[in-house]
């Protein structure tokens, strides 16, 4: 299946989108703020403590930042070795 | 019925302001440059207070504190005397990322929640301990970045996730960093140990690298790669003599393929994140 559509996403209060259909067009998508308690770390923190979130598998969570340290670990191994690196389950 | 409507609003503001009870936070270490975004936090909510600064160096505590206008008696020499004198719920560490282990080995058994600043740990046995002692003390451990406060990212997931309007991720880059720590003037403080290849656990690798493997792991829900490929390089041995300042890194998934860019040699700075789907969005004008 062809790639027909993509996303630019940084700091930028617009997010750059191309449908490949119209490649020369890139559309700019406005961005709404987050919710308050998903703006920055110090509400989302507090609103971790008091219960009102739960981390999940947020991009702060700690599920998902002991495989960031497994990713991390097998490209210094890899980088080291030459070798692609096999993660186990 | 108008005094069960009365009744009603007043269980309402009670249950506020319980909420509202600003979170007891403390600060472990001041070396990370980012600590800039407590000083800046200070004063604009009232969801937390920030109790203290845990830092054995004297003259950065009073460099920074005095600089942002912020008193002396916030400063204490150790996190164990911080956490003794002022009780907080949480602890938020900017500090080398080998030290991380050290600031969850002194909250966890008093029950205190911990956010380190990106990334969580220099390596695997760092984790596993972090592991035990989360499970054994019920804590929340969390790591901070930068991206995740991005309303683009949360479009992004939208679009994924809930629109659908990309159809499945086929392929991402994630390009982040900038020309250089020492080349954009972060503190000497910070450098010693960001260019240490025990503190920090590599170069640009660590310091970068880790912003595309968190963001690829959350939007592929928490799965792992199959497999990881990396090269690094060291093109400035002159200003890092100890740590990679390039780094490539591929990541293999059953439906999917990343590429994460890391890198101290950047023009400009940049977070910048491509996400390419297999589907067009219909035309909806």
């Amino acid at each position: 299946m062809v790639q027909k559509a993509f996303l630019i996403a940084n700091s930028k209060n617009k997010m750059s989108y191309v449908n490949t259909d119209k490649p020369s067009e890139q559309i700019w998508i406005d961005l709404s703020p987050l919710p308050a308690e998903r703006a920055n770390i110090f509400s989302y923190l507090s609103a971790v403590i008091n219960g009102t979130i739960n981390p999940g598998k947020d991009l702060s969570s700690f599920p998902v930042n002991e495989i960031v340290v497994e990713i991390l670990s097998a490209a210094r191994e890899s980088a080291k070795t030459g070798r692609t690196i096999y993660l186990n389950k | 019925m108008r005094p069960s409507i009365i009744l009603f609003c007043c269980f309402l503001s009670i249950s506020i302001q319980n909420t509202a009870k600003p979170i007891r936070l403390g600060i472990a270490g001041m070396t990370h440059g980012h600590v800039n975004q407590v000083f800046e936090y200070i004063g604009k909510s009232e969801e937390v207070v920030i109790v203290g600064f845990a830092e054995p160096n004297h003259d950065l505590a009073m460099r920074l504190l005095n600089q942002y206008n912020a008193p002396d008696s916030l400063w204490f020499s150790t996190l164990e005397e911080l956490i003794s004198k002022t009780k907080p719920e949480a602890v938020c560490a900017f500090n080398s990322i080998f030290e991380h282990l050290e600031v969850v080995k002194t909250c966890a058994p008093k029950g205190i929640h911990v956010i380190v600043e990106k990334p969580l740990a220099v390596n695997i046995d760092h984790l596993n301990q972090m592991q035990v002692l989360v499970k054994k003390y019920n804590i929340h451990l969390l790591t901070n970045y930068e991206t995740t406060w991005y309303p683009s990212h949360a479009k992004v997931w939208d679009m994924v996730k809930v629109e659908n309007s990309l159809g499945a991720i086929r392929k991402v880059v994630i390009m982040d960093g900038h020309q250089g720590p020492k080349e954009i003037g972060c503190s000497k403080e910070f450098l010693d140990w960001l260019t240490d290849p025990v503190q920090n656990g590599g170069g640009a690798l660590t310091d970068f690298g880790c912003y595309g493997a968190d963001i690829m792991t959350w939007l592929m829900d928490g799965q792992k790669p199959i497999s990881v490929t990396a090269v690094t390089q060291q093109l400035k041995p002159d200003i890092y003599p100890n740590v990679d300042d390039e780094a490539s890194i591929i990541l293999t998934y059953p439906t999917c393929h990343a590429i994460i860019q890391a890198s101290w040699n950047w023009s400009y700075g940049r977070k910048d994140t491509e996400v390419y789907g297999t589907k067009s969005v219909p035309d909806r004008q």
